[in-house]
């Protein structure tokens, strides 16, 4: 399954990303400051991991493992009760405010767009290129990558030039 | 219903990216990512990501005012004409004009020449950069250009102007072992961030640093105005930058391939691009980029008479009574100036604009404008078509200066423009001009920062994006 990768020697953090997910999906899946300034900006983006503990977490069943690999969020089930934000080792999910109460904003990685042969929008926005949607093996192939959390392959989508 | 898809470019900073917009019925629909021009390849920054919402915005101005009131074409453009045959006069037309519409300009002031003359301008101190450099021996750089770059000096925070300027930049620092990006500018900005070394504090200071540290190492034969200029720069103490500069600039003069990519209005950007003349086998190149789309093109087409602080000086002086402002907000972009005063106290005062803005607030006649997306035209060097018709009765800045010139009774006649004046507008001894002001205004009274405006926030701070900025900035 492709995912979503994003070098950091390449972002500067100018936020395109960011308008692109708001003007193509009313949603604004950002980047916030890492504890370390100096490290620079880590995007809270959703993982789609291989087994969410946000669906897990959900009581209404509003979370859901597709079976192209995304995790998506049904805005008709969804109640808002926050569960899935509480659950999500990344702090991936955020209020949908002001859009909607009683509502959470989820990534599906534009299943849409990526349909249709298309990048995800935050991907094909990116003014650096520093957003790559790829299979993991070619996010890693060919550069010398420095996994944080090694053993989160697959989950983590941060690589870093060694 | 018909859809129909429209290729054209963003024209909210100068890279000028692609845009991809489609229409259904004739109204705006879809924005796309247009991946087949060379160069951004289908990049786009926050900005670019909303230029659609510009057109059908709620908040556009659609039909002339006059004192707060709704008037007709005729009535507005009669009452600008008037105070025009009345008192001395000025246009100031915002950078987004097209290459045909500066040429209309510049046959207009050709026209009005015979009846007074009426001074002609396009905002921002790049017009001194550009009509300068338009002039010297160092070639433009592309965005390929920089990719390829051994040394990149980057003045003012480029990477915030034109975030798409950052991918090539970047993708050299990080393919080439040798590249070293330096930064002259402020310290929290995000192309500092970046850089291997940087000359922080105020912009002119480290500009004239640099420039001064050039001057000494470029071992070819320096014009005469370069020796004035280094005689002044020698007596000013520098202090710590001194030695960064130098460092700086030998790494500029050493690079095989160097750009200086400029994200700054300032005129000493001018002069050091006129210290980097190629020398034998080493290319320099200069980039700059604007917070406006059009502006080399139409430098290139129209021979402008002043910068806007020139302009400003003259109206408060007396020596202009009427200006039209076509686009941008003189008032929130030139503070320094004090513009908000010197607008309020003319005579005549008529500013054509998309959104209400400070300059319409103080205007007696307020015209409704059409956006770049709603007209045909040159920008950036390539043919656009319009994608929509203009929002309710706005015009765009050639009709404008075309039912001015009717009004008037003049005939613009296009390419009959002020060539005499072009060829003679700009040369070294214009930069030791320079020089002479950056001297005289910021250490005989001190050095102070250089304020950085963005003109193009008269459109874009009506936009979602930043909105959307705050959004994410918010959340947990």
């Amino acid at each position: 399954m492709k995912k979503l990768y994003v070098n950091l020697d390449l972002c500067i953090g100018c936020q395109a990303h960011s308008a692109a997910c708001h003007r193509v999906r009313f949603e604004a899946h950002g980047f916030q400051r890492a504890g370390v300034e100096a490290v620079g900006s880590f995007p809270t983006v959703c993982r789609h991991c291989e087994d969410p503990a946000c669906v897990k977490a959900c009581p209404r069943e509003a979370m859901r493992k597709e079976s192209d690999g995304t995790v998506r969020r049904s805005a008709n089930l969804c109640s808002g009760c926050r569960s899935c934000l509480l659950a999500c080792p990344f702090a991936t999910l955020g209020d949908l405010e002001p859009l909607a109460d009683f509502s959470m904003s989820k990534c599906n990685l534009c299943f849409d767009r990526v349909r249709d042969g298309k990048d995800p929008a935050c991907v094909a926005t990116c003014p650096t290129g520093a957003l790559e949607f790829q299979e993991a093996d070619e996010a890693l192939a060919g550069r010398e990558a420095l996994l944080l959390g090694a053993h989160l392959v697959g989950y983590n989508p941060y690589v870093r030039r060694a | 219903m018909t859809a129909q898809a429209h290729d054209t470019i963003c024209m909210l900073c100068s890279l000028g990216c692609g845009l991809a917009i489609e229409t259904a019925g004739g109204d705006p629909a879809r924005l796309e990512y247009r991946k087949d021009l060379p160069g951004t390849g289908g990049r786009l920054c926050a900005k670019g990501n909303y230029a659609l919402e510009i057109l059908n915005h709620p908040m556009r101005l659609t039909d002339p005012r006059e004192s707060g009131l709704p008037v007709g074409w005729n009535r507005a453009v009669a009452r600008i004409a008037e105070a025009f045959r009345n008192h001395s006069a000025a246009v100031v037309v915002e950078g987004d004009l097209s290459e045909e519409e500066a040429v209309l300009l510049d046959s207009f002031a050709e026209a009005c020449r015979p009846a007074g003359g009426v001074a002609v301008s396009i905002p921002t101190g790049d017009l001194a950069v550009l009509r300068a450099i338009e002039r010297l021996p160092v070639p433009w750089a592309t965005l390929e250009d920089l990719e390829r770059s051994a040394c990149t000096i980057a003045v003012g925070d480029p990477f915030r102007v034109g975030p798409v300027v950052a991918g090539p930049v970047l993708a050299a620092r990080n393919s080439a072992a040798g590249h070293a990006l330096h930064a002259i500018g402020p310290a929290e900005g995000m192309t500092a961030r970046f850089a291997k070394a940087r000359l922080a504090g105020p912009e002119r200071m480290g500009l004239l640093a640099l420039l001064s540290a050039l001057l000494r190492a470029n071992k070819n034969a320096p014009p005469a105005w370069a020796k004035d200029a280094l005689a002044k720069l020698e007596k000013v103490d520098f202090g710590a930058s001194r030695e960064a500069a130098e460092r700086m600039a030998d790494g500029l003069l050493q690079a095989a391939q160097g750009v200086m990519l400029v994200g700054t209005a300032d005129p000493v950007a001018a002069t050091l691009a006129a210290c980097c003349a190629p020398a034998a086998g080493k290319e320099k190149r200069f980039f700059p980029i604007h917070d406006y789309g059009n502006a080399r093109g139409i430098a290139r087409r129209a021979a402008l008479d002043a910068s806007v602080p020139d302009i400003l000086a003259a109206a408060r002086a007396g020596r202009i009574e009427a200006l039209l402002v076509l686009g941008a907000d003189l008032a929130a972009s030139y503070p320094n100036e004090d513009a908000a005063g010197v607008l309020g106290g003319l005579k005549f005062l008529a500013a054509g604009a998309l959104f209400s803005n400070r300059t319409t607030a103080l205007a007696q006649v307020v015209l409704p404008t059409a956006a770049w997306l709603e007209k045909d035209g040159t920008f950036g060097g390539r043919p656009c078509r319009a994608v929509v018709p203009p929002a309710g009765g706005a015009r765009s800045y050639g009709e404008i200066l075309r039912l001015l010139a009717q009004a008037l009774r003049i005939d613009l006649v296009p390419g009959a423009g002020r060539t005499a004046v072009r060829e003679e507008a700009w040369g070294p001894k214009d930069l030791a001009g320079l020089l002479d002001e950056a001297l005289a205004s910021e250490f005989a009274q001190g050095i102070r920062s250089t304020e950085i405006h963005f003109s193009d926030r008269a459109i874009t701070g009506h936009l979602s994006w930043p909105r959307a900025l705050v959004q994410t900035s918010s959340r947990p």
